[in-house]
């Protein structure tokens, strides 16, 4: 793999993975029963 | 006398657990779309230079309508409404915007009729993949099972009209499901089905991208693939063709303008955090195409067929590409693996699939039992009954542009226009300020401020331009040609789908001739096993053109001979594709106007009983 193609890639990748296990997280401390609590 | 209270109190289903409301809205998002659409649309429009308008799509349409649609859903879920036609009024007095609503629905269910019938494919191939039916054969014959899968008369495992009988059988469970209900049914299946997605997802990406050449009969790496789909080419970003593009993949990725979400979102309680959970649900799906949407495919394909080849099969799209050549593929990989693989692959694309079709059932299935007092069951047997009629065509006629055009109004234009309007009555009736507030209430992230200003002017605005732009599309997508002497439209843009533009001479429903729509040369005519005749015709452009024929009639050309556009080939009673175009036309438009007077009787049954809406 080229270079910039391999920076793009793993940026992107390392941005989406880092957003949507924070987001996860996020909802897990808040409680993942939240629905069920309200 | 008018009440001020909304409609009565029902018991109304809800959410089980807030992982299975974000599981099931992510499992809504992810579809096909993400492992056969993305890594197509990213190498033709600029390879890794697409993330760019993706991204920049991403935050200025695709988080604006995820916010919008999850806070009006629940809006109007907390005034007793679960679908769109009264959701939409909740939100706004005038009675227009319940008509807009009708959009939520028809969308959702006439997408759901082709959508199951994909569905039905992968599951066949699962099927096919376990029982070892492509077990050694040739790439030619791999291609060929598809092929005759999708024309009825034929079968590969025996099972007459297999076809059907696989849509049938899936749709069977989409309903099964559907009659358990949103925590009973939608929540568990997307709870077993998102997770092994990602799992089998996760299998695949693996293999592609430690592909290497000479190992398993591999050519290439599969690194070669994704350098192809990543590598950069900065030039494309001037050309409004691929922020076209991506603005388009950002819209069938996240599943907005359909209806579903607010749907949903709908059931959730008053205090249910909004911002959060969308941008979860949102997020996930994004993992899932931009991670693992571009490892599998293309990887893999490029590892054993190199660009150029994969470049040709994917002209047509991802579809092609992932049933008539993924299986001989994974063959390469000896027995026991490729039928994981294969397993592994379909079964992806089965859950990707029946996640997002049942998200597509429950608007109507909320709507009957809002505004009829259907029952959950009842309702989900009906939603089995209108797919299945609405279906059928689609799987009897595909061959004749049946399901393409399913997809073109149902599937691709009304999105658009739902879209722009749900926008627009969010941000400029519902009132941004209003609409902001809504969207912050419960929440447990904190947005930031620029979301405001971007459901408030800009998304709204982006929409009307992609609106306007699929109705005046230039041929092939040159933009330049644009001018006030006019300028030729595109066969795919609104205007000239509804002018039958690129039809060709055989324009009219029934005729006693077909004439070549192609300049080349007769090649012959092939008569197949079942009688059914198929002539061929070597076009200039060094295509092949088969053109499929009725048992009665004979050929008005001589083998070999020069073909112009407009010759008569052949003498008999012909039924041209336009007549089944014009015939799925006139059953959406049925369907449309179907649900608007069920819409309109709703809204006198509110009448009658002086409620508010």
């Amino acid at each position: 793999m080229s270079n910039s193609a391999l920076i793009l890639m793993l940026t992107v990748w390392g941005l989406v993975s880092y957003l949507t296990v924070k987001l996860f997280v996020i909802i897990l401390r808040k409680g993942v029963d939240g629905e069920d609590e309200s | 006398m008018s009440k001020k209270s909304t409609i009565e109190v029902k018991a109304v289903d809800s959410w089980g657990s807030r992982i299975g409301l974000v599981l099931a809205m992510a499992g809504n998002a992810v579809g096909f779309g993400n492992f056969l659409r993305f890594p197509v649309q990213a190498m033709q429009n600029g390879g890794g230079a697409f993330i760019i308008p993706y991204l920049v799509s991403l935050v200025i349409l695709g988080v604006p309508l995820l916010l919008i649609e999850w806070s009006s859903g629940r809006y109007g879920g907390l005034r007793g409404h679960h679908s769109t036609p009264f959701i939409m009024q909740s939100l706004h007095k005038s009675v227009l915007w319940r008509y807009v609503g009708v959009f939520g629905i028809f969308c959702n269910i006439a997408i759901a009729s082709y959508y199951c019938y994909m569905e039905s494919w992968t599951f066949s191939y699962i099927y096919y993949s376990i029982s070892g039916e492509f077990n050694g054969m040739d790439q030619h014959q791999v291609a060929n099972v598809f092929s005759n899968y999708l024309d009825i008369r034929t079968t590969t495992t025996g099972i007459p009209y297999e076809a059907m009988v696989f849509f049938v059988l899936v749709l069977a469970l989409n309903v099964w499901i559907l009659s358990k209900g949103l925590s009973g049914g939608i929540e568990k299946a997307a709870k077993i089905g998102v997770p092994l997605l990602i799992v089998f997802g996760i299998f695949l990406a693996y293999k592609g991208i430690t592909l290497k050449a000479g190992q398993d009969g591999a050519v290439f790496n599969g690194t070669m693939g994704l350098n192809f789909i990543w590598q950069p080419k900065f030039d494309s970003l001037t050309n409004p063709k691929v922020w076209l593009a991506a603005a388009g993949q950002i819209f069938f990725t996240l599943s907005v303008g359909m209806g579903s979400i607010q749907c949903y979102a709908s059931y959730l309680k008053k205090r249910s955090d909004v911002a959060a959970n969308s941008m979860s649900a949102g997020m996930t799906n994004e993992f899932v195409e931009i991670v693992l949407g571009s490892s599998i495919l293309i990887p893999i394909a490029v590892g054993y067929l190199g660009i150029d080849r994969v470049v040709e099969l994917t002209g047509m799209g991802g579809l092609g590409l992932s049933f008539r050549t993924m299986p001989y593929l994974f063959q390469q990989w000896g027995p026991i693996l490729s039928a994981l693989a294969g397993v592994a692959f379909f079964g992806l694309l089965f859950f990707a699939g029946i996640t997002s079709s049942l998200a597509m059932g429950t608007p109507v299935i909320s709507f009957l039992k809002d505004e009829f007092g259907w029952g959950q069951k009842s309702a989900a047997y009906l939603v089995g009954v209108i797919i299945f009629v609405l279906g059928m065509p689609t799987v009897i006629f595909f061959n004749y542009g049946v399901f393409d055009e399913y997809d073109y109004w149902a599937g691709t234009i009304s999105l658009v226009v739902f879209a722009m309007l749900e926008s627009i009555l969010f941000a400029w009736f519902f009132g941004i300020d209003k609409g902001w507030a809504e969207i912050n209430k419960g929440a447990d992230i904190k947005l930031p401020v620029v979301f405001k200003y971007l459901i408030g002017y800009i998304t709204p605005v982006i929409l009307i331009v992609i609106f306007i732009a699929s109705l005046i599309q230039p041929a092939n997508d040159d933009w330049s040609k644009l001018s006030w002497k006019g300028w030729e439209l595109s066969n795919g843009s609104i205007i000239g789908q509804i002018n039958h533009k690129g039809i060709g001479p055989n324009n009219r429903w029934f005729s006693d001739t077909y004439y070549s729509d192609v300049n080349g040369v007769y090649d012959t005519l092939v008569v197949d096993e079942l009688g059914r005749k198929k002539m061929y015709i070597n076009s200039q452009d060094g295509g092949v053109s088969v053109i499929d024929l009725t048992n009665s009639g004979k050929v008005a050309v001589s083998e070999g001979s020069v073909v112009k556009v407009g010759d008569p080939l052949w003498h008999g009673d012909v039924i041209n594709k336009v007549f089944y175009i014009d015939l799925s036309r006139i059953l959406l438009l049925s369907v449309f106007v179907g649900i608007s007077l069920m819409v309109w009787k709703a809204g006198r049954n509110y009448k009658k009983k002086g409620l508010e809406i």
